[in-house]
């Protein structure tokens, strides 16, 4: 059974400092942008895209952006607080050609949020994991297979490729948030799709300003 | 140059660049902090070195030299879904500036049971360490006199419990780094 398990990453510009309760030096040299960086460098898939065409199926997600902080209690002991700032709404179209996965970002529509993000444009990446039997797909990238490990629970998914990031060098690097973000697990034949499960979405996010 | 710092421990193969490139880094002054995969975390003011924990990598350095660690998303069964896991570690001096120039060991052992903290062993006999686990937060201090010592904040999953335990026990004081009075 192959499973697919789509990542968004965003970038927001001008947004506050959300980092948890660090002074935000730091994070386009973290974990997220790690990733990101990874994203900008890799290889579009080796299909003609051509042949995708039509979404297999096109799934909406609602994500919430969630400011982490830290609380000092009276008796000295710390304590991390999260509460969500705002909601992104988007839409994801999943492409299937050939039996193998396909994504591309052109068709997301995501809302930023304005007040609490600054008003800024938001930029969106899409990425995907794949699992073992994909392997043969994609390139042995150590950075995907970091991922895995980052993931948790997808010990067994072989590396990722990702689609065209052509709009991920055009912003400055001035205020970011990344997110992850798990709308949909799909199960795949050859010609078609079938959303395993929904309503699994969250977001990790970074902000540096 | 940042105080708390830590070093890398890429692949075999990569440590041929990595060496040339700390020492590039380290003739010029600028800071070895590495932010990719493992690696020890040390500070030779303060006076110790411990491993990062397995899956957990730092990421961050604030300007008071203190350090993040993020582990693997915790997936868990949350309705909320996944969330990330963090590992703040500050410079006890930054977090208990009233402790600097305390050496009285008993003084701090009082100052942190007396807040219903949980005092605990450790394998190096300089270094005592105090526990808090609070729901919002994993809570870790190790100090060995005067001022010197971490202070640990995890956020509460049974993996950066693990992590947090893994980082306690590990670290090391370098020689002549306990500050207890005798």
């Amino acid at each position: 059974m192959k499973r697919l398990a789509l990542i968004l990453t965003l970038t927001a510009f001008g947004a506050p400092t959300l980092a948890a309760g660090l002074t935000p030096a730091h994070l386009l040299q973290g974990l997220p942008f790690e990733m990101k960086s990874r994203i900008i460098s890799a290889s579009p898939p080796p299909e003609d895209d051509e042949n995708i065409s039509q979404p297999i199926r096109t799934a909406k997600f609602k994500t919430p952006i969630t400011k982490t902080s830290i609380h000092t209690a009276p008796d000295g002991s710390l304590s991390f607080d999260e509460q969500d700032v705002c909601i992104l709404r988007g839409n994801l179209n999943v492409y299937d050609t050939r039996g193998k996965y396909r994504r591309n970002e052109k068709d997301i529509n995501v809302a930023s949020c304005p007040s609490t993000l600054g008003g800024a444009p938001v930029t969106v990446w899409v990425g995907g994991l794949l699992d073992h039997d994909d392997a043969a797909l994609v390139d042995s990238m150590a950075t995907w297979k970091f991922v895995n490990t980052f993931l948790g629970i997808w010990d067994s998914m072989g590396p990722i490729r990702m689609t065209s990031t052509s709009s991920a060098t055009s912003h400055p690097k001035t205020s970011s948030f990344v997110l992850f973000h798990y709308p949909q697990i799909w199960e795949c034949s050859p010609t078609s799709c079938r959303r395993e499960f929904d309503e699994y979405h969250s977001a990790i996010f970074e902000i540096e300003d | 140059m940042n105080l708390l710092s830590s070093t890398n421990q890429g692949p075999r193969r990569a440590l041929a660049p990595l060496l040339l490139l700390g020492l590039l880094l380290f003739f010029h002054g600028a800071d070895a902090v590495s932010r990719v995969g493992g690696g020890t975390l040390k500070n030779p003011q303060e006076g110790f070195v411990t491993p990062l924990p397995f899956g957990f990598n730092g990421a961050a350095v604030d300007s008071r030299n203190n350090f993040q660690l993020y582990g693997p998303i915790h997936l868990g069964d949350s309705p909320r879904g996944p969330s990330s896991q963090i590992i703040n570690i500050y410079l006890l001096r930054n977090q208990r500036p009233d402790l600097e120039g305390v050496t009285e060991r008993a003084a701090v052992i009082a100052d942190y049971t007396a807040k219903s903290w949980r005092r605990d062993s450790h394998p190096d006999a300089c270094v005592e360490v105090f526990s808090a686990d609070r729901p919002g937060g994993l809570n870790r201090v190790l100090a060995w006199g005067d001022g010197k010592g971490l202070m640990l904040v995890g956020t509460p999953t049974p993996l950066v419990a693990q992590a947090l335990d893994e980082l306690v026990r590990r670290l090391q004081l370098d020689p002549g780094a306990c500050a207890w009075s005798p």
